[in-house]
């Protein structure tokens, strides 16, 4: 049997205005599985439901195989999160950040961090607030990177990318999957990408799941 | 790991997070300089406060010593807030949200860092009101005790527990 990843079930909760309801999927390992939808459908919440402690819901969520709910703080160790929700302190430089959060994360590969920094060629000195927001969605890969997650949580991270840097970006996202021990779950409104690009998809409006399946089956659908 | 090793070892992540930004930001400086300021305002007060509390300028003492718990409020602020790129005072718990420590943790990690700071500064508080009770030939009586616990160390932490019981 795969190992799944991440699993939905029975997920609703309301957060402000917007609601999830009855969220029923799972993901499998070394698998991409992208989240469609317009905005305001809930694809951003449903992140936050896995990445903040704060969120109530009913149901369950569960990142290999655990309840986030029994150890929120711990599971966050297994999730890498590039949004442009997260926090790093906009005056250090990405050496500096990584100084301060290294420290959080059961294991941190420092040196992986530089290399894969230096391969992406963004600076490792220059002020967070100065990188471009294609550096700085660079850095955020090149930190989830480093402390090896089982799950890459990408939210909308595709926006606004040129499409020289579109292709680097999903050669580095199979790179992590390709071993079998990652999976990846991306929000994003583009469709082509999406239908192309993973393996599985979901279709969000409204807060609930319409469709849910392999990307293979929407293609042949549509 | 158990619970209590998990505690332990959140402390200390957080204790080396922390001094590590301190060395880096500015706002470290600001509010050492402020909480210094008002905490010593404290613990000058607290003896001439009780001499004076009940005569005409004991009011202007009052004013010295909310001045001196405001140090230590500021010691306690000093954990919650950073720094944004335009120099402005932000909250810190956005910074922190997605890394793997809890809220409950860096709660706890900021009230022990404020028993212990207040602690000392009752300490010093209590100290000076006995030896300046006593240079004075006043004498000692149990509100030379009494007074600096509440005004030096419960009333502040008591206050400082609720800047950190509803931060985010």
């Amino acid at each position: 049997m795969e190992e799944m990843i991440l699993e939905f079930t029975n997920v609703t909760g309301s957060k402000g205005k917007f609601r999830l309801q009855d969220l029923n999927f799972g993901l499998p390992a070394g698998y991409m599985m992208g989240l469609m939808g317009a905005n305001g459908a809930g694809k951003s919440t449903l992140m936050s439901y896995i990445m903040r402690e704060d969120a109530k819901y009913t149901g369950s969520i569960k990142i290999c195989g655990q309840d986030i709910r029994e150890n929120h703080a711990y599971l966050r160790n297994y999730i890498g999160f590039v949004s442009e929700d997260n926090g790093f302190f906009e005056s250090l430089s990405p050496m500096d950040n990584v100084n301060l959060m290294a420290k959080f994360y059961e294991t941190f590969d420092k040196e992986l961090f530089q290399e894969t920094m230096k391969e992406m060629g963004v600076s490792l000195s220059t002020m967070y607030y100065k990188l471009s927001r294609g550096e700085k969605l660079k850095f955020q890969m090149a930190f989830a990177m480093a402390h090896h997650p089982k799950l890459y949580l990408l939210d909308e991270v595709t926006v606004g990318m040129d499409p020289v840097f579109r292709l680097d970006f999903f050669k580095i996202l199979h790179k992590v999957i390709e071993t079998g021990e990652a999976s990846v779950l991306m929000t994003s409104h583009i469709e082509s990408e999406m239908k192309q690009r993973t393996d599985f998809l979901g279709i969000m409006d409204e807060g609930k799941l319409t469709w849910f399946g392999e990307s293979l089956d929407y293609r042949q659908e549509a | 790991m158990d619970k209590k090793e998990c505690a332990k070892k959140d402390m200390k992540v957080l204790d080396d997070f922390y001094k590590e930004y301190f060395s880096k930001s500015r706002i470290q400086q600001g509010y050492w300089v402020t909480t210094g300021l008002f905490t010593f305002f404290l613990v000058f007060s607290s003896w001439f406060h009780y001499q004076t509390f009940w005569e005409e300028d004991g009011k202007v003492f009052i004013i010295i010593l909310v001045m001196g718990m405001y140090g230590t409020v500021s010691y306690v602020l000093a954990y919650q807030h950073a720094f944004d790129k335009k120099g402005t005072i932000v909250k810190i718990a956005p910074y922190l949200r997605y890394l793997p420590i809890s809220v409950k943790a860096r709660k706890k990690y900021q009230f022990r860092k404020l028993l212990k700071f207040q602690w000392k500064v009752y300490a010093v508080a209590q100290v000076g009101q006995i030896l300046f009770s006593l240079l004075d030939g006043q004498g000692l009586n149990w509100g030379n005790f009494v007074y600096p616990f509440l005004a030096a160390f419960l009333v502040p932490v008591a206050l400082s527990a609720l800047s950190i019981a509803w931060s985010k």
